[in-house]
């Protein structure tokens, strides 16, 4: 039933197609306007973590948790099948960026850095991964009007995040690139246990808010 | 096949100044009940609570004998019809069947073709687009696509014209042919419950007022006119009691009537009188509180 509900929310999510072109169009753009191709699956990450709250205004604006509340599946399945479908969604935005990076690059007449790639995709989903995890607890709890202001709560982190490392000389002191080129495997599957961790967190909160939702 | 349909005991529940309960009642399998009462009275409120959307502070609700509101395997023998539609207004008619079939055990395609067709509701129309009678109609088909066991109606005939109404009694006719279906139907235009309900349950300011049969409804109340002087006792037995000029009506439980005097004209209640009169009372009572 969660596959179920995951391919119920992405065919919602994802038609009619213009409502989620003008986002994939961006990154494409992305790949193809700026000095690095490979900025596409970072623009991907950040366009596909402030597309989440999309489900859940979509629930409000045509009563589909009441709908939810009808069907024959429990609260619990209707979080992990939402979860589930961005996952796959934010998947599908990010193969799109790298093939279009790949091809940007090589029409360039540059070679294609696989270790760059790989470590922009990690990263890319440790964002997503963060992000989501934040956010959705405050949606399932009490919808997406009331909980809008999460919808920057991912960017005001990152931003600031980062804004705090290079003022503090952080960034000058590390050389990033080299240290995650150096361990790639080790960081990328840091990475992605802690992306997992945030998000099975993040589903153990959001399940018991919406089964003590009022719908 | 099970005894009870639905079984509520003791149920309360308080949402900022309403007070909901404590409500017991029961509908057997096979029968239908009509769940009236004014606007605000809690009968929405009850019906989120046997479908599992909001919880009770007390209380406890059994459907189908044993089984829990909100699992999943309830709400596959429930069809749901509600006062507004709750699907995507972009959402097509035909597209139902691929987006809520794969949920249901049972759904049954062509069940809700027939349905479809038989309202005259296109296939192709684009849900945003119908009427407020095509989309409870809709709702119906919807309801009815997997061959539930119960069908829980809240408000489906506000705002319907008059034939839309009796297309949809007829409807719920024909559904109670087996014995096995049950119906919990709640509305404010009680004419629809004629010939139709089992029973019925009203309902006032969170508190069941009657729960019986619709004869036996018409049996506990009255109404009463006239234009004597009241006693202190009769005008308090009187619910929703009006004055106009020198006269008065009201209605009051039958057992009361030997408290009005030979001038008093005492007619037999309609449930209109009785939702009217309840409702009436509660104002009064929230006024003089």
């Amino acid at each position: 039933m969660i596959g179920t509900f995951a391919r119920f929310d992405i065919v919602n999510f994802a038609t009619p197609v213009r409502r989620v072109a003008p986002a994939l169009l961006l990154v494409v753009a992305t790949a193809v306007a700026t000095p690095l191709p490979v900025f596409a699956i970072g623009t991907a990450a950040i366009v596909m973590s402030l597309l989440a709250a999309n489900p859940f205004a979509a629930d409000e604006r045509s009563h589909l948790d009441t709908l939810y509340a009808t069907l024959p599946i429990n609260r619990r399945n209707v979080v992990l099948g939402r979860y589930l479908a961005l996952v796959l969604a934010y998947l599908a935005a990010a193969l799109i960026a790298t093939i279009a990076a790949i091809i940007i690059t090589l029409g360039g007449g540059h070679s294609v850095d696989v270790l760059a790639f790989a470590a922009a995709n990690v990263a890319a989903f440790l964002v997503f991964a963060v992000s989501v995890a934040v956010q959705l607890p405050f949606f399932f709890s009490v919808g997406a009007t009331r909980a809008r202001p999460m919808i920057f709560i991912p960017a005001v982190v990152f931003g600031g995040g980062a804004a705090l490392a290079s003022q503090t000389g952080l960034l000058s002191r590390i050389d990033f690139a080299t240290a995650i080129s150096a361990n790639l495997g080790i960081v990328s599957a840091a990475v992605v246990v802690i992306a997992v961790a945030a998000l099975l967190g993040s589903i153990a909160i959001s399940t018991v808010r919406y089964n003590r939702r009022a719908l | 096949m099970t005894d009870s349909a639905v079984k509520v005991t003791g149920l309360a529940r308080t949402q900022g100044a309403f007070h909901l309960g404590p409500l017991d009642f029961e509908l057997p399998t096979g029968l239908v009940m009509g769940f009236v009462g004014p606007n605000g009275s809690g009968k929405t409120t009850t019906i989120k609570t046997l479908l599992g959307m909001v919880r009770p502070d007390s209380g406890h609700v059994q459907l189908f004998d044993e089984m829990e509101p909100g699992d999943a395997s309830t709400k596959d023998r429930i069809g749901v019809v509600l006062d507004h539609l709750f699907v995507t207004p972009e959402w097509k008619v035909e597209s139902l069947t691929r987006r809520l079939g794969p949920f249901f055990s049972s759904w049954d395609p062509a069940a809700f073709h027939g349905y479809l067709d038989r309202f005259g509701i296109g296939r192709e129309a684009q849900i945003g687009t119908l009427s407020r009678g095509e989309g409870v109609k809709l709702s119906l088909s919807m309801a009815l696509a997997h061959h539930p066991e119960l069908l829980i109606l809240d408000e489906p005939t506000s705002g319907l014209d008059p034939v839309s109404r009796v297309d949809l009694v007829d409807i719920l006719r024909e559904f109670m042919v087996d014995p096995k279906h049950s119906i919990l139907f709640s509305t404010h235009i009680t004419t629809d419950l004629d010939n139709l309900a089992d029973l019925i349950l009203v309902i006032d300011d969170g508190r069941i007022e009657y729960a019986g049969t619709l004869d036996g409804l018409r049996e506990d109340f009255a109404m009463v006119h006239g234009t004597e002087q009241l006693s202190r006792a009769a005008a308090d037995s009187v619910m929703g009691l009006r004055r106009t000029g020198g006269r008065f009506d009201g209605l009051i439980r039958s057992d009361a009537t030997p408290l009005f005097g030979p001038s008093t004209v005492i007619d037999d209640a309609t449930t209109d009188d009785v939702i009217v009169h309840l409702a009436r009372r509660g104002a009064t009572q929230q006024e003089s509180s």
